[in-house]
């Protein structure tokens, strides 16, 4: 688990750079529902830089998911091998396994 | 329970396009529901998030809670956000060709008055890798008001050939 995770914070960190490169030439179609009418129109500066920051924080929000399991598979695989050895939980360790 | 589906508007892409946008929705339904069909390019994967956001509201109004799962791990998250963020929803670039993800959003009551709650559930097909993702998520959009446009966006552009359905649904 602990490689998955670690792969896929490379892989949104990778993503990231390359999406502020291709978002500048991109296009936006515009579905009216009342009409159907479909139009298509180069984004504007405004939704480049606010798509930019979007995906900050999505990276951001996945660098965090990923420590978060990260630290759970650690105390999972601590209390795991202090179960085997028969040596006493802390109480983190115990939360792991007791549900 | 769902009695009668009706295509509201629909977009099946020509070439690369960043974001798909669904304006002026009508509020004659009582839920929605938004099929895409989504594959990316320009993040370097064979994966990506599938990102939505209500009546242009950038505020951190969008509660996720998502549950991932591969052949092998499984994990879940859980953030506050300012846009809905559903990851490992759609196909990436490097995934096997011409594949693309299949993703179902439901909006029920999105015209009442009160918070919406959402919900996701998206496959990211992969035979090259043996790595197909499947996501689940439960969301909430916190503000009350009707829904009337959503954007549909990614990490990266939608390549041509992805697919968008909105549909209105009736109770009645």
């Amino acid at each position: 688990m602990q490689i998955l995770f670690q792969v896929h914070l490379s892989i949104y960190t990778a993503s990231k750079t390359h999406k502020e490169k291709t978002m500048t030439t991109s296009i936006k179609v515009i579905v009216d529902c009342s009409t159907g009418e479909e139009t298509i129109l180069p984004l504007t500066a405004e939704e480049i830089t606010q798509m930019e920051a979007d995906a900050l924080v999505a990276a951001a929000q996945q660098e965090e998911a990923a420590q978060a399991a990260t630290a759970l598979a650690a105390l999972k695989d601590s209390a795991k091998a202090k179960l085997i050895s028969g040596q006493p939980l802390t109480a983190e360790e115990a939360d792991t396994l007791v549900i | 329970m769902a009695v009668t589906y009706t295509l509201i508007s629909s977009s099946v892409l020509s070439s690369t396009t960043a974001s798909v946008t669904f304006s002026s929705i009508p509020a004659t339904y009582t839920d929605l529901m938004l099929k895409v069909s989504g594959r990316s390019v320009g993040n370097g994967e064979w994966f990506g998030s599938l990102r939505l956001r209500f009546n242009s509201d950038t505020a951190t109004n969008y509660s996720v809670r998502s549950m991932t799962a591969t052949p092998s791990v499984g994990y879940g998250e859980e953030t506050s956000i300012s846009f809905f963020y559903g990851a490992y929803a759609i196909n990436g670039e490097n995934g096997t060709a011409n594949t693309f993800s299949n993703a179902e959003i439901y909006i029920p009551s999105y015209t009442a008055n009160q918070e919406k709650p959402f919900s996701m559930s998206a496959a990211v097909e992969n035979s090259a890798t043996s790595q197909p993702f499947r996501t689940e998520s439960a969301s909430l959009w916190r503000n009350t008001a009707a829904i009337s446009t959503i954007l549909v966006y990614s990490d990266a552009n939608f390549v041509s050939g992805s697919s968008f359905y909105l549909y209105g649904i009736k109770n009645s």
